[in-house]
């Protein structure tokens, strides 16, 4: 049984324990009040959200607004023309008559710069040609059931002037139309035969 | 509002200052290790600062507050680490199958009641004169001889009975 003298004397052996500390004071004061420390406040947040937002807003609207002014082309019909002509070369004329390829003789040298699509409306049959050509240029056709030819003039830097005179399926098709430069290279016209 | 805060800082910067020794060493009796204790003097005083306004100009009041808080902490450090130990089945048991007189101590002071367990901490451990004891304690000197007296005699009957075991 322990009396108060060995508890004492535990008692101090206890007390005796020593340790050693890594840390100085100071270091363990900057460790607590980093402790306490709040993060720094965000000054105006809704501010700084508007002006984001205003940043994103105008990014995306730099980006639309070309594409707003674009008009609604169909690429693929421009795109189907712009491939035949890379297959059959600058002395061959290529005409789509709707998906149908018809190729034709033409007049002017080189590679033809223009890409020109036209709905053509005969009667209540609608029909869509594309055709590329020269700023001046002569298209002919001899094809079984499309034959004729097509007269290409520029009168200014937008337009270009059609002069279609064409046999198509048997009917005569005789017209002349103003094509409308709507992008690049790229022109149409809307025609009611 | 920051003002105050500024003040609340300057406190604690002097707290720790004074009293880091003392809060280090009644918490490294307890648990044992350096970085162990540093950890238990940290969350005791985070938990004086989050109560800080209760304190607004006693600081040897704050002071005592912390070293109560530093011997609870310390003990639900050691029960949190035992815990943990049992859970991975290392070692279980470990500090109190073993044999040693201070193991026992150690054991005896966890079971005293918390007034006692502090009065044993705070007043015998840590080596303060008897007055600037009762000043953490927040006791007259007199209470706390009695506190002392007391807490010897709880501790000698659980040592006898550690020693029946």
């Amino acid at each position: 049984m322990m009396n108060d003298r060995q508890l004492d004397k535990l008692l101090e052996l206890r007390k005796k324990t020593v340790l050693r500390f890594s840390k100085d004071e100071k270091k363990f004061a900057e460790e607590f009040f980093a402790k306490i420390d709040p993060p720094a406040p965000h000054r105006f947040p809704f501010l700084r959200c508007a002006a984001i937002l205003l940043i994103l807003i105008g990014v995306a609207a730099a980006f639309c607004l070309p594409l707003l002014r674009q008009p609604h082309l169909n690429w693929n019909k421009y795109n189907k023309i712009s491939e035949a002509v890379r297959l059959f070369g600058g002395d061959a004329a290529v005409i789509f008559f709707d998906n149908e390829l018809i190729t034709g003789e033409r007049e002017a040298a080189g590679v033809p710069s223009n890409l020109v699509t036209i709905s053509l409306w005969t009667g209540t049959q609608k029909l869509d040609l594309s055709l590329a050509c020269s700023d001046n240029d002569s298209i002919y056709l001899d094809d079984g059931i499309y034959s004729g030819d097509v007269v290409v003039s520029r009168p200014d830097a937008t337009t270009l002037v059609l002069d279609l005179e064409l046999k198509i399926d048997g009917k005569m098709v005789r017209t002349v139309i103003p094509a409308v430069r709507r992008v690049g290279n790229r022109y149409e016209a809307d025609i009611i035969s | 509002m920051e003002d105050r805060d500024e003040h609340y800082r300057n406190v604690f910067a002097e707290l720790i200052r004074e009293k880091l020794g003392l809060f280090r060493s009644i918490a490294a009796r307890i648990v044992n290790t350096a970085a162990d204790a540093d950890d238990v003097v940290q969350a005791a005083l985070l938990k004086a600062w989050i109560r800080r306004k209760s304190f607004k100009s006693d600081s040897a009041a704050l002071s005592g507050w912390v070293c109560r808080i530093v011997v609870t902490e310390s003990y639900d450090f050691l029960r949190k680490r035992l815990h943990e130990e049992r859970k991975r089945n290392e070692m279980p048991e470990r500090e109190f199958h073993d044999d040693s007189d201070l193991v026992k101590l150690d054991r005896a002071i966890a079971e005293l009641p918390e007034l006692y367990r502090e009065t044993v901490h705070i007043a015998i451990l840590s080596g303060l004169p008897g007055e600037e004891a009762a000043r953490q304690l927040g006791c007259s000197p007199n209470t706390l001889y009695q506190r002392i007296y007391k807490a010897k005699s709880l501790l000698r009957e659980i040592l006898r009975r550690v020693d029946d075991e």
